[in-house]
């Protein structure tokens, strides 16, 4: 049985190209580490298929002390686990959107990068 | 597909022989999985415990300030011996340098301890046959890093490749209280280059739990947490959270080294 779980990122209140709007399949996530403060990335297969690096969207959170941000950190890592293991067949599942103000997870923006 | 994550914390540790002026090697991320920062001798800090254990006796090379055995309780000078003092070391004691805060220094920002001898009320003169613990116990700034590449990870279990036995034998292998230790690989497809190399987790744990850590493994790939990544091992600012997979089947971790591809 199939239960390949699509996940929708749309970074901006205007989507111009592949770096402000993407879907992306939950089964290309290779990780996440902690890159700053408020930021940790979450990395996935590069739309190139290159196996020696990653797309990278950084999910940014809210800054407070040290352990508040190692808090928030997490708690945007958990946001994306619990995205990524949504099943849903009928239709994507919407991990961030700025359009639809869907923040999970206390993440307050993000960014991707493409892998070139 | 659903899968668990698995979330891995940083956390330092390491048992080194004594050296007689007090100026220990450099704490690295890669070796020793921290990177302690500057300290004065002003400055007690709590994050990093670091002990003594006596290797062999020496007399008048323990500071006044420390009374009593770390592990014990005992103290020092008493045992019915009016030859033994307070300031004499004997196999197999332990005392608590960090608990002093002018015991150690760290300057320069090379990450080097530099303790001081036994002409300070908070210095311990060490031989070669001693042994240094240095242990981080929690999260903060003090010890680096704290939020850069390498001081967390989380991988999808669906990297989870393989985990192997380290050789360990820092300290003869002992822990400060005298339990053994030992070391687990574990591997994993890299987070940022998953198909072209792999990440480790290396974990300085209990020693003889090489199957339980894979047994912990095991259920922890298999289990049904998918809202939140499983929080294997990680400090927190009031100290270490160790997954029940783990503490259940009396495996401790002492290390938890990260190396990324």
């Amino acid at each position: 049985m199939k239960d390949t779980n699509m996940m929708l990122f749309n970074s901006n209140a205007t989507i111009s190209n592949n770096l402000t709007f993407t879907m992306r399949n939950a089964k290309t996530i290779w990780g996440f580490e902690s890159t700053g403060a408020n930021t940790t990335t979450l990395n996935v297969k590069g739309t190139n298929n290159h196996i020696d690096a990653p797309d990278v969207f950084v999910l940014t959170t809210v800054n407070g002390t040290d352990e508040v941000d190692r808090v928030n950190r997490i708690a945007g890592i958990d946001a994306m686990v619990a995205k990524a293991n949504v099943v849903n067949k009928k239709g994507f599942v919407v991990a961030f959107s700025e359009i639809e103000n869907v923040k999970p997870g206390g993440i307050a923006s993000i960014a991707l990068t493409l892998d070139t | 597909m659903k899968t668990p994550y698995l979330y891995f914390g940083q956390k330092g540790f390491l048992a080194t022989a004594g050296v007689a002026n007090g100026v220990y090697l450099a704490l690295t991320q890669a070796d020793h999985g921290m990177e302690p920062i500057n300290k004065a001798n002003n400055v007690l800090r709590q994050s990093l415990r670091v002990l003594h254990k006596g290797g062999d006796q020496v007399d008048d090379v323990r500071g006044a300030l420390y009374t009593n055995d770390f592990v014990t309780g005992a103290l020092f000078n008493v045992d019915g011996d009016s030859d033994i003092n307070q300031d004499d070391k004997f196999v197999g004691q332990v005392t608590e340098l960090s608990a002093q805060a002018k015991s150690y220094t760290i300057t320069g920002n090379d990450e080097k301890l530099r303790i001081l001898t036994v002409s300070d009320t908070a210095g311990i003169t060490a031989t070669t046959n001693d042994i240094m613990y240095f242990e981080q116990l929690s999260h903060t700034a003090e010890i680096l890093p704290i939020n850069t590449v390498t001081s967390d990870i989380c991988f999808p279990a669906t990297s989870f490749i393989a985990a192997e036995p380290l050789a360990y034998t820092d300290g003869g292998g002992l822990y400060h209280d005298g339990t053994a230790l030992d070391a687990t690989r574990l591997i994993f497809k890299s987070v940022n280059k998953a198909g072209a190399a792999v990440d480790t987790v290396d974990l300085v744990h209990t020693g003889g739990k090489f199957k339980e850590v894979c047994e912990a493994m095991q259920v922890l790939c298999n289990a049904d947490v998918f809202d939140v990544a499983i929080k294997v091992h990680h400090l927190t600012a009031q100290g270490q959270v160790l997954h029940n997979a783990f503490s259940s089947r009396g495996i401790d971790v002492k290390r938890c080294l990260i190396t990324r591809a």
